[in-house]
């Protein structure tokens, strides 16, 4: 299952880094027309949408920000969580609960819920998307890091560092940063894909990247009216959402890592 | 015991007040005036106050939002701006909508991944267990408005069997047998991510026991390896009963989508127009009642474990 899985992340990775000369047609380049052509004409490898645009094209164009919707989120949720949970795991106990107790309340709503309420507060767009999901990605990557960080605490390498005089910042940044970076690396790696997933999702609800703009969930949302009138055409975006999907879970693997809770 | 309940049920108080204040500062972030989304651009100043001033939109924040709590608790989460009904209505009707869907879900995510699960530890690396392992992983990664979507073009569309949308067929409304028909691909699509989960959790606790001392000494004894297989099912019962009901969380979340796609009159879908209409009111006590069932399940589950297994209450 990984070498298959691997070989579509991949491909996905190499269309979004080399959309501009891999992708036949502009992202925006439509034929009225050639409209909802089925997958398999000529010209066409997958059809055209409802405004003559070459899906295959628009596929390849959307990988981008498609991918970067899932990556930065992830990113940034790795890099708040790591500082909440090393601060929580090294700080005061009052700090300790008080961090925690915020990530409790967080992992109390519904990620999908929590990352809708937060992106339509702050307005619609990529931006808003990103933040949004770094918030609802963040309790989790933290729980990880202070798992982590709970179990070196008191190791002699720790007390070491202390009695040398070294201060809070510096063995924070020495000490424990390269001893939970590896963990919470894994479980981010895991967690791109639902992150993808999630993304898409926005903008199918209106909140992401708009059109004409390709993404594959605006995509989605788009092609949506012609299930009943070209419904081979509307499936192709749902497909491809579908099998990276797939790809990344089978690649992450690691049983409950997929939970964000 | 009641001791461990209280504990539990005391706990959540105060993330019950923090979800609330999230809920509160969120929706009180969303840009857009409800005053002028409802008197227009062209309101006289003397309406816009008086309007204002009715909403109890002119008193400082931590007084709304006190205020806004205190009516929460009472059962009274204000007007709908956008349909001029009490919320509670409006959240009611969707509310028992989405409990049908996700109760219909249900029983695909827990019949479907216990025996995907238990194939799946059954048969380790043959071909059985390594299909199921497999279909619960493509389960897993299906998001749901991906399948949603192609089940609407190729079941609904292309064998015209089941309805595309709604609840009852608008024409010739059936009862529960039309209610049945038109819950099968909204259900279907939403139970797909629980039941993958579901499955791959059940499978590590069935493994966790074949693996164990029970089981080896069952087969000590000479029992066939299907009344092995049995007892260990049994055993792992009690694991299926909290695993099913983390999953119940998560099916509300995916129904968002699913309800969007298959216009099923619920919660997702109410949400997802409140989010349009800038409707804050119906938006905060949307969020605030799913938040609050999301509170309460975890806690049942937490309770229930408890009941059945004693270690688990320290």
């Amino acid at each position: 299952m990984r070498r298959p899985a691997l070989a579509v992340v991949t491909l996905v990775a190499l269309a979004a880094l080399t959309a501009p000369w891999l992708a036949p047609y502009g992202q925006a380049e439509g034929v009225l027309r050639d409209r909802l052509l089925p997958p398999g004409s000529a010209g066409h490898l997958l059809g055209t949408d409802g405004q003559g645009r070459d899906l295959l094209s628009r596929l390849i164009w959307g990988a981008r920000p498609s991918l970067l919707g899932g990556v930065l989120p992830v990113g940034f949720a790795l890099l708040a969580g790591t500082v909440l949970g090393i601060a929580a795991g090294l700080g005061p106990r009052l700090l300790e609960n008080l961090i925690m107790r915020l990530l409790d309340v967080l992992y109390a709503f519904p990620a999908v819920l929590l990352a809708i309420a937060i992106a339509s507060a702050l307005g619609a767009g990529p931006a808003g998307t990103v933040v949004s999901l770094s918030i609802v990605l963040t309790p989790a990557v933290a729980r990880v890091v202070l798992t982590e960080v709970a179990a070196i605490r008191s190791a002699d390498f720790m007390e070491a560092a202390r009695a040398s005089g070294a201060r809070g910042h510096v063995i924070a940044l020495r000490q424990v940063v390269p001893n939970v970076l590896p963990a919470a690396l894994t479980y981010c790696t895991a967690l791109v894909g639902l992150a993808v997933v999630y993304a898409a999702g926005m903008s199918f609800l209106g909140l992401g990247v708009a059109p004409p703009a390709a993404e594959w969930g605006s995509m989605l949302n788009e092609l949506r009216q012609y299930a009943f009138s070209a419904p081979w055409v509307a499936a192709v975006p749902a497909v491809v959402v579908l099998v990276v999907s797939a790809a990344f879970t089978a690649l992450g693997h690691t049983g409950g890592e997929r939970s964000v809770r | 015991m009641g001791r461990f309940l209280m504990g539990r049920v005391l706990l959540a108080v105060p993330t019950l007040l923090g979800v609330s204040l999230v809920v509160f500062v969120t929706v009180k972030l969303i840009p857009g005036d409800p005053v002028t989304a409802l008197l227009g651009p062209s309101a006289s100043a003397a309406s816009r106050a008086e309007l204002t001033a009715r909403l109890g939109l002119d008193a400082p924040l931590p007084e709304q939002y006190v205020r806004w709590l205190g009516h929460a608790l009472t059962g009274d989460l204000g007007v709908s701006i956008a349909r001029q009904v009490p919320v509670v209505d409006v959240l009611g009707a969707a509310l028992g909508n989405t409990v049908i869907l996700a109760l219909a879900a249900f029983v695909p995510v827990v019949v479907g991944g216990a025996l995907l699960g238990a194939a799946g530890a059954a048969f380790p690396g043959r071909w059985p267990g390594r299909l199921c392992d497999g279909l619960a992983t493509l389960a897993i990664s299906a998001p749901q408005y991906a399948v949603a979507l192609l089940l609407v073009a190729f079941v609904a569309v292309g064998t015209g069997a089941l309805p595309p949308g709604g609840m009852y067929d608008a024409a010739d409304p059936g009862g529960p047998g039309d209610l049945a028909l038109h819950l099968v691909l909204p259900a279907t699509a939403a139970a797909l991510v629980p039941m993958g989960l579901t499955a791959r959790m059940f499978r590590t606790a069935m493994a966790g026991l074949l693996d164990g001392e029970m089981v080896e000494h069952l087969r000590a004894r000479g029992l066939p390896e299907r009344v092995v297989l049995r007892h260990a099912a049994h055993n792992a019962a009690p694991a299926l009963l909290t695993i099913g009901g983390l999953q119940l969380a998560y099916l509300v979340e995916g129904v968002v989508f699913v309800e969007t796609i298959f216009s099923w009159p619920g919660l997702g879908q109410l949400l997802f127009t409140a989010l349009s209409q800038r409707d804050l009111p119906v938006i905060q006590g949307g969020v605030l009642v799913v938040a609050v069932a999301f509170v309460g399940i975890n806690l049942l589950v937490d309770a229930a474990h408890g009941l059945i297994d004693p270690r688990v209450r320290r």
